[in-house]
């Protein structure tokens, strides 16, 4: 019950992780219809940027903001430059963009705080607390708990306010919105801000447990690419689900099986999802109509 | 034995009923319409003939076999040919190309054979640029062989979308409105194109909505009115019948 | 038909001409890996440019065909064309098994799950160290014919040339086929091309084998040139390389890949000197070119050239 426990942290925690990146790909993919594969470089630079802001001397939660909003930044700039002057491009031309996006932010990350791994301290300490025999870092907490405020957030913005109900609007029918006078420039400059501040979010929470580099970015990228797949593209309570279901099957594969494929687990079920389920978990079966 | 037969036909999409136990039979030779009001069950007839929906119950035969439980690909090569609503043409190729495509199932598809540029498939090749030729030509369409499909206007998409049907030398042609969005003069000269198909010996259905159209080309026809057969017979005949009158003018559903 | 001809008198005239050109056994080493990586793409091309079918995990094959047939010369002294048969064997067979399943996902789906595939069979040979050598890769014999070694860039100058002129030629005839047209009308659209006879699924699992079998033997190759391969030759990054160089050479030209292959092969030569920022330079040569020639390159330096000739 104790191992079962510590699995069930473990997996919870980089659950949440992948969930929040997984928020970043839906909300893109939902507004521009883009698969942003520099999602996991968002990550990547929320960790990186509060390591060196917090080794210029600013304390941490100040650090932590501004590197949130340095990477919405980089997440706007990426939309308005890139994306959009490349509205019409096939989806094969829209996913090397992003992948020359993905390689350009890594190079730059490279180039300011070098090749080594770097650490943020733990938020609240590190002392673990004992749960039924398991231990759990307060890190994972802050994650978790952070994350549950975040889809909070973004259910209240989405169905609550103007802004975010003009966002979903334009992810079901861009014509229709702009008709109603939705200005969709910047619903996407927004949805791309948003992304990456999701990403360097969950970048700067997990920081703490798994030390963070340059090279970070692609795996986180690429499973909660897994994770808002099997959620069924387009879908944030899906987003939400494939991140646990994600986080859960590699922490359990890992903890019951063999750590050496952990990484291969996501991958695993990407594959299994789509063969049986081909929209995924939460996705709708289109039928073309000729 | 009739080239096209369907029996208790009935699909429903979700909750609504499109097509309602219908029973049809499409004999070889003239030209064949089906017609009703918007929503009646017609494309989605031609979508069950084609094989792109399966049927919830029924059978379709073609020249009495059935092929209810077969592929779209293995119908057309058993000699159904179709046209779109929406015009599906292949953008990515030239007008030639297009109809080359239509020849496929008399063709050596042969991928290693292909490779290796074998003198079978090259010889097959330069008969079927000479047919694919003939029928541009047949269409009216000499000067576009070589333009890309994605800069051909729409009238001039509508009689290649045929040119490439009939390329597959189909026994059996169906048309899905032919004549939608053309002008007086393109619904002319589609109205020609068709009875030269049928002189030429393809049995044709057609779908449309241009009713003077319909009753000039047709001889026989099948009136649908909420998935369900209202009336079928000359043209003469089913202009006649005041059901169909009935449910033109939108009155009398109450029953 | 002519022009077809016409690109592969072109290219081979390059290959025949280009060893005059290249002043030491670096140069050759890099024409050597512009041919290899050139084979992959004119396979990957049939698919992604042709069949318009997208994959994000080709370098899995390229990877499986570099460290099969190693494995078993080295494992079980295999002769050599016996385990390059036995490799690629493998690799047409694992794209069979794959294919179907995976085929019938269009887009970004279809992305991932073929993205999904390649970084699985990467981490298998990360992980499988006693087999592998994991990370640190592992050292590759010479090709033998006989008591014949295959080894020196200038050998394997003229087989790579020889191999990519004989691959290219394949695909050209290919492409101007009745199932050359099949797959480009599964590209337009499935559902006519269906309606016409073409058994859509069949001829999407054809393409995608005959695009694997051209990724292994490549990878076949350039473990045996370079006598030692690593498993970032099966990585994710490797795959992008491959479908990067498709689609910035210019998807559906087959000269256009080959020319997307030797640019993104030489650029990071070229960038040596500027190491540090090598990555940086590189994607935002990707981002601008697909910005701005999104039709790729040969193909929209075409467009140009016809344009300024009708004009004057």
């Amino acid at each position: 019950m104790a191992e079962f426990l510590q699995f069930l942290f473990a997996g919870l925690t980089s659950g949440a992780i992948y969930a929040l990146v997984a928020l970043g790909f839906t909300l893109i993919y939902s507004s521009s219809h883009v698969i942003n594969f520099a999602q996991g470089e968002f990550v990547m630079l929320g960790g990186l940027a509060t390591v060196g802001l917090l080794a210029a001397g600013v304390p941490l939660l100040p650090a932590a903001l501004l590197a949130i909003v340095l990477t919405a930044a980089a997440g706007i700039a990426l939309e308005k430059l890139a994306i959009e002057p490349a509205r019409n491009a096939a989806v094969v031309t829209l996913i090397i963009i992003t992948i020359g996006a993905s390689i350009l932010l890594r190079g730059a990350a490279q180039l300011i705080w070098g090749k080594d791994y770097h650490r943020l301290p733990a938020f609240t300490g590190e002392t673990p607390l004992e749960i039924g025999g398991a231990t759990l870092l307060p890190q994972s907490l802050w994650v978790i708990g952070v994350t549950i405020l975040i889809v909070l957030g973004l259910r209240w913005f989405f169905g609550r306010t103007l802004l975010g109900k003009a966002v979903l609007a334009t992810s079901h029918n861009r014509l229709a919105a702009q008709l109603v006078g939705i200005d969709i420039g910047f619903v996407l400059l927004l949805s791309y801000g948003l992304s990456a501040a999701l990403g360097a979010l969950a970048g700067i929470l997990i920081a703490p447990i798994t030390l963070t580099s340059y090279t970070v970015g692609t795996m986180l990228g690429l499973k909660g690419f897994c994770a808002a797949i099997v959620g069924g593209l387009g879908s944030g309570a899906g987003a939400v689900v494939g991140g646990l279901v994600v986080g859960l099957a590699e922490a359990m594969a890992t903890g019951y099986v063999s750590s050496a494929y952990k990484d291969a687990v996501a991958f695993v079920i990407i594959l299994v999802v789509l063969v049986f389920m081909p929209s995924g978990l939460f996705g709708r079966r289109g039928t073309d109509r000729v | 034995m009739s080239l096209l037969e369907v029996r208790g036909l009935t699909r429903d999409f979700g909750g609504l009923r499109a097509l309602d136990d219908l029973g049809y039979a499409v004999a070889r030779g003239p030209i064949h319409a089906v017609i009703g009001p918007n929503g009646a069950g017609k494309t989605t007839l031609f979508n069950l003939i084609a094989g792109i929906y399966v049927p919830t119950a029924g059978r379709i035969l073609i020249d009495g076999q059935d092929v209810t439980a077969l592929p779209t690909w293995r119908r057309a090569r058993l000699g159904l040919a179709r046209s779109f609503q929406n015009l599906q043409l292949f953008e990515n190729m030239s007008g030639l190309d297009n109809v080359r495509t239509g020849l496929h199932r008399h063709e050596p598809a042969s991928l290693l054979g292909a490779m290796l540029a074998w003198p079978a498939i090259r010889r097959a090749e330069r008969a079927g640029r000479k047919r694919a030729e003939e029928l541009l030509a047949f269409v009216g369409l000499e000067a576009w062989a070589e333009v890309m499909a994605e800069a051909m206007p729409y009238g001039v998409l509508k009689r290649l979308e045929i040119a490439r049907a009939l390329a597959s030398e189909p026994r059996l042609l169906m048309l899905d409105e032919p004549a939608a969005g053309l002008n007086a003069t393109e619904k002319g000269e589609i109205d020609g194109l068709i009875r030269k198909v049928a002189a030429a010996g393809t049995t044709v259905v057609l779908v449309e909505h241009d009713m003077k159209l319909v009753m000039n080309l047709a001889e026989r026809i099948l009136v649908l009115d909420h998935g369900r057969r209202l009336a079928e017979g000359t043209p003469a005949e089913v202009r006649a019948d005041p059901a169909v009158a009935r449910a033109y003018l939108g009155t009398g559903h109450a029953a | 038909m002519a022009s077809r001809h016409r690109g592969l008198v072109l290219l081979a005239a390059v290959v025949l001409a280009l060893p005059w050109f290249l002043a030491n056994k670096f140069h050759f080493q890099v024409a050597i890996l512009i041919g290899l990586n050139a084979l992959v793409c004119v396979g990957l091309n049939l698919l992604i440019g042709y069949a318009g079918q997208i994959s994000l995990g080709h370098a899995a094959f390229f990877g499986l065909g570099a460290y099969v047939p190693a494995l078993l010369v080295d494992k079980l002294r295999w002769d050599s064309s016996l385990a390059l048969a036995a490799g690629l064997a493998a690799v047409g067979l694992l794209a069979f098994a794959v294919a179907r399943p995976i085929l019938r996902l269009k887009g970004h789906y279809l992305a991932m799950a073929t993205l999904g595939l390649g970084i699985i069979v990467a981490i298998v040979i990360n992980r499988e160290l006693d087999l592998t050598g994991g990370p640190d890769g592992m050292s590759v014999r010479a090709y033998r014919i006989g008591d014949l070694r295959l080894r020196g860039e200038w050998t394997w100058y003229w087989i790579t040339g020889g191999t990519l002129v004989l691959g290219v030629w394949l695909a050209q005839n290919l492409i101007d086929s009745p199932a050359g047209r099949a797959l480009r009308a599964l590209h337009g659209s499935e559902v006519a091309a269906e309606s016409l006879g073409i058994d859509v699924a069949g001829f999407k699992v054809k393409a995608f084998v005959i695009s694997a079998l051209y990724a292994g033997l490549a990878g076949a190759m350039t473990a045996h040139f370079l006598q030692f391969v690593t498993p970032i030759e099966a990585g994710f990054l490797r795959s992008i390389e491959f479908v990067t160089m498709v689609v910035l050479g210019g998807m559906a030209s087959t000269l256009g890949v080959v020319v997307g292959a030797a640019i993104l092969t030489l650029l990071p030569q070229l960038l040596t000197g500027f190491h540090d920022y090598e990555h940086l330079v590189l994607g935002a040569i990707l981002m601008g070119m697909m910005i701005f020639l999104p039709k790729g390159l040969v193909p929209s330096l075409a467009a140009l050239w016809t344009r300024w000739r009708a004009q004057s």
